[in-house]
């Protein structure tokens, strides 16, 4: 869940539009709901290229949480490219994340709908088909983590501007 | 720098090892969580960080090698003990005065600011403040030294939760404001994930885990194998196992990190508070024997 | 997050002792309320029934004839008003004792008790520092205010002696007067503070610390002091007032005669010697009509009273002085000791 505090007004001691929530029952780790709920944020159009993130200092006054886990999920963020850092300034929106257009939208869906249907036919039962789904999307999640780091480690991430996976 | 170092240190009370062959390396910047049932040692652990106790065996050294207990250990550390160790029928002042005159480097401008901002008045007796109140006196005394190291002995053990997440975000605030790193003892395993970013496990007096929490989860998965299968055969350790039918499913400690599974065996990351927990509930059974100190 | 400043290199000066002298007077604050009202209320006591004694005992000085019967009897008055030390001598004789061990018991055992050593001593300082800082000034004042107490109590004692009825050297009066005062609260206080690091609780401690006192006090009194220095010997029937008399016996030739044979003497003209005090007594069922001691005389023998001057008074009190200051010296850096390797 996102919070919207105010507008940003563009300077940069202006409080950021952004306020972070934890979840502590979803069994996500925290970094990564912070990751989700700023490109979520991102997605819904609540931020804009330009706006500041929160400083790590009021995450970690505000949600009691490690400010090392809050400075990961910037790295994370700036790692898939949504990012940037201006020393003293704070960290800034840099990148978007482009929602699927509607043609490319109808199609996935209309191939995943194919798939149900497959699988319902092959006896999985919705509870299964959902625990397939969650362990297959933890799998790729994790291969393209290998991939990403792989590729370049922590001091050398490619910068991907378009449509990161969610 | 290594704000905690030890060598096979011991403690021992009698004829009774309260803490033995504990060998850790603890670098600076991470909030330290040490777990472990009672009796696992915790209390013993952190008396010989802030130098109440001193090793029977072993040797330990704080914030970059300082002989633990030392003037300069003493100096860069601070304690904040379970029972917030206040003088009850002294004023706030007269613990600011107090704390101030026990220490070379005390910060009376933010400790009363601080005051301020919580709503603790001067005039107050330290006995007469609320829980909450008196571990954030207690942690304000603390932080007004400025230390390289605080160390907390299940600070929040009676607070409620409101109180418990004020005194930790003060905590952790501090970590960013000071850049002071921060030693806990803590049965709040739920915590644990939000909390702390370094784990020491303790049970029975040993060392069990030691390392980032990064490490500890990606060298663990929670498999689901065919009943027939080994995880000890492939030469994996299993922390713990439960079975059911035709299935088992195993806590297995990885090899190394990415290690490939194989095929038609489900595995999924373990919480570090689910790991925590299989841990514990493996050392009430037989004796372990100790491993080496960081995952790396 | 800010970087972490590398390590000291140059060694750290100690937290400065005028520091912890701020700790000091905020600790005992209390305890020098508590312990002057109450020695302030004995001394209130000790002045007003002080001037009663010193005024009888003036009338009673100015008594003339010096001899006649008329004195003597006002003598024997004053006497038995005032010989009785009564309840206000004991409580002056465990004074220094009960305030020394209040003072020093808490000092260390409440630290411990209460759990406020996870605070005192994990602070800069140290808990050495802040045990030195905590336990000798303490003493130093605890000694320092029996000290000027004792001096009230020897003024008030002065009648006594100088009508004879106390010796100052007696067991009543000498440990609670001059400087030996306080060496007990020295003494009582160190010993409080080395019981409560070893008991780590207050009540405790301070029975123990008492009851240690106490049988110290009681040696002094029956063994030590009489031997400070070697006991005189006069074969004089009339012994000063103002000495104290330790031991009485029967000489002959120049050898001492046992007693039995005394009393076997004695018992053929109807007296009996009792063995441990050597108190003479008419033997039951008989009437003499001598005096015991005439009869022995004439029968050759000598009494020899072994005896202390007045005059050794101030040496002793130095004596005692002494070796309780070393004493306490010794507890307290046993308790120094102690700390510094066992703190918790």
């Amino acid at each position: 869940m996102v919070v919207v505090k105010q507008v940003n007004d563009g300077g940069s001691e202006s409080e950021s539009p952004i306020g972070f929530r934890l979840d502590p029952a979803s069994g996500v780790p925290t970094y990564l709901q912070l990751v989700q709920q700023v490109e979520q944020a991102l997605r819904l159009g609540y931020l804009h290229p330009g706006d500041r993130l929160p400083r790590v200092r009021e995450v970690v006054a505000a949600l009691a949480i490690n400010p090392n886990t809050v400075l990961k999920a910037y790295r994370e963020l700036e790692g898939k490219g949504l990012t940037a850092g201006r020393p003293g300034q704070g960290t800034f929106i840099d990148g978007s994340v482009a929602p699927a257009t509607l043609p490319e939208l109808a199609g996935l869906r209309h191939a995943l709908l194919a798939w149900l249907e497959e699988a319902e036919a092959n006896g999985l039962d919705a509870v299964s088909i959902a625990a397939l789904v969650t362990s297959t999307m933890r799998d790729f999640e994790e291969r393209r983590r290998d991939r990403s780091s792989r590729a370049g480690g922590p001091t050398a991430r490619s910068r991907r501007k378009a449509g990161g996976a969610a | 720098m290594n704000v905690l170092e030890a060598v096979g240190l011991g403690r021992r009370y009698g004829t009774t090892w309260a803490l033995r062959e504990c060998t850790l390396s603890v670098p600076a910047g991470h909030l330290v969580a040490v777990v472990g049932p009672n009796g696992a040692g915790k209390s013993t652990l952190l008396n010989l960080v802030v130098g109440l106790s001193r090793p029977s065996a072993g040797h330990l050294t704080v914030l970059g090698g300082h002989p633990a207990g030392s003037l300069a250990a003493l100096d860069g550390i601070a304690f904040v003990a379970q029972d917030m160790s206040v003088y009850r029928h002294l004023t706030v002042t007269d613990m600011l005065h107090l704390t101030r005159n026990l220490n070379r480097r005390f910060d009376t401008a933010y400790a009363r600011t601080r005051l301020d901002e919580l709503g603790i008045h001067l005039t107050q007796k330290a006995g007469r403040l609320s829980g909450g109140q008196q571990a954030q006196l207690s942690l304000t005394l603390a932080l007004a030294r400025h230390p390289r190291l605080l160390v907390l002995d299940e600070p929040t053990a009676s607070l409620d939760p409101l109180a418990r997440h004020d005194f930790m975000g003060a905590v952790m605030t501090a970590m960013v404001d000071d850049g002071v790193s921060v030693v806990l003892s803590s049965h709040m395993l739920a915590e644990l994930e939000r909390v702390a970013d370094y784990l020491v496990l303790l049970a029975r007096g040993r060392v069990r885990l030691a390392g980032t929490v990064e490490d500890l989860l990606a060298a663990h998965r929670l498999v689901t194998v065919p009943a027939d299968a080994s995880s000890r055969a492939l030469g994996w350790e299993v922390v713990e196992r439960s079975a059911a039918g035709s299935m088992t499913h195993q806590l297995i400690r990885l090899p190394s990190v990415g290690s490939p599974l194989p095929p038609g065996w489900q595995a999924r990351p373990v919480g570090i508070e689910e790991l925590t927990l299989a841990y514990l509930r493996e050392n009430a059974a037989a004796p372990i024997p100790t491993l080496a100190g960081a995952i790396r | 997050m800010t970087a972490l400043a590398a390590a000291p290199l140059m060694p750290l000066r100690p937290v400065p002792w005028t520091r912890l002298a701020w700790v000091t007077w905020r600790r005992y604050r209390a305890t020098l309320a508590g312990v002057t009202g109450v020695l302030a209320a004995l001394a209130a006591y000790l002045v007003v029934s002080g001037e009663r004694m010193h005024s009888a005992y003036a009338t009673l000085s100015a008594c003339r004839p010096a001899h006649s019967a008329r004195c003597a009897f006002a003598y024997q008055t004053f006497h038995d008003t005032y010989s009785q030390p009564g309840i206000l001598g004991v409580v002056l004789l465990f004074l220094p004792g009960i305030v020394g061990a209040f003072a020093g018991a808490p000092v260390l055992a409440r630290e411990l008790e209460t759990g406020t050593f996870r605070y005192a001593w994990t602070q800069g300082a140290g808990r050495m520092r802040w045990a030195i800082a905590a336990t000798i000034p303490g003493a130093v004042g605890v000694a320092a205010i029996i000290g000027i107490f004792g001096l009230l109590v020897t003024w008030y004692n002065t009648p006594l002696y100088d009508s004879g009825i106390t010796p100052r050297l007696h067991a009543t009066v000498f440990p609670v007067t001059g400087i030996a005062a306080a060496g007990w609260a020295l003494a009582g206080f160190s010993l409080g503070a080395l019981a409560g690091l070893l008991w780590r609780r207050v009540l405790p401690a301070l029975a123990t610390a008492f009851a240690v006192w106490f049988g110290l006090a009681f040696l002094a009194a029956n063994q030590l002091r009489a031997h400070y220095r070697a006991p005189l010997t006069t074969a004089s029937l009339q012994l000063p007032g103002s000495d104290l008399s330790l031991n009485q016996w029967w000489a002959r030739h120049g050898a001492r005669v046992p007693a039995d044979r005394i009393n076997h003497i004695l018992q053929a003209v109807g007296f009996q010697q009792s063995g441990s005090s050597g108190k003479v007594t008419v033997q039951p069922g008989s009437a003499p009509s001598i005096d015991p001691v005439h009869y022995l005389l004439r029968r050759g023998y000598t009494q020899i009273t072994s005896y202390q001057p007045d005059s050794r008074y101030w040496p002793f009190q130095w004596i005692e002085f002494g070796w309780l200051t070393a004493l306490s010296a010794a507890l307290l850096a046993v308790t120094l000791w102690t700390l510094r390797r066992r703190p918790a």
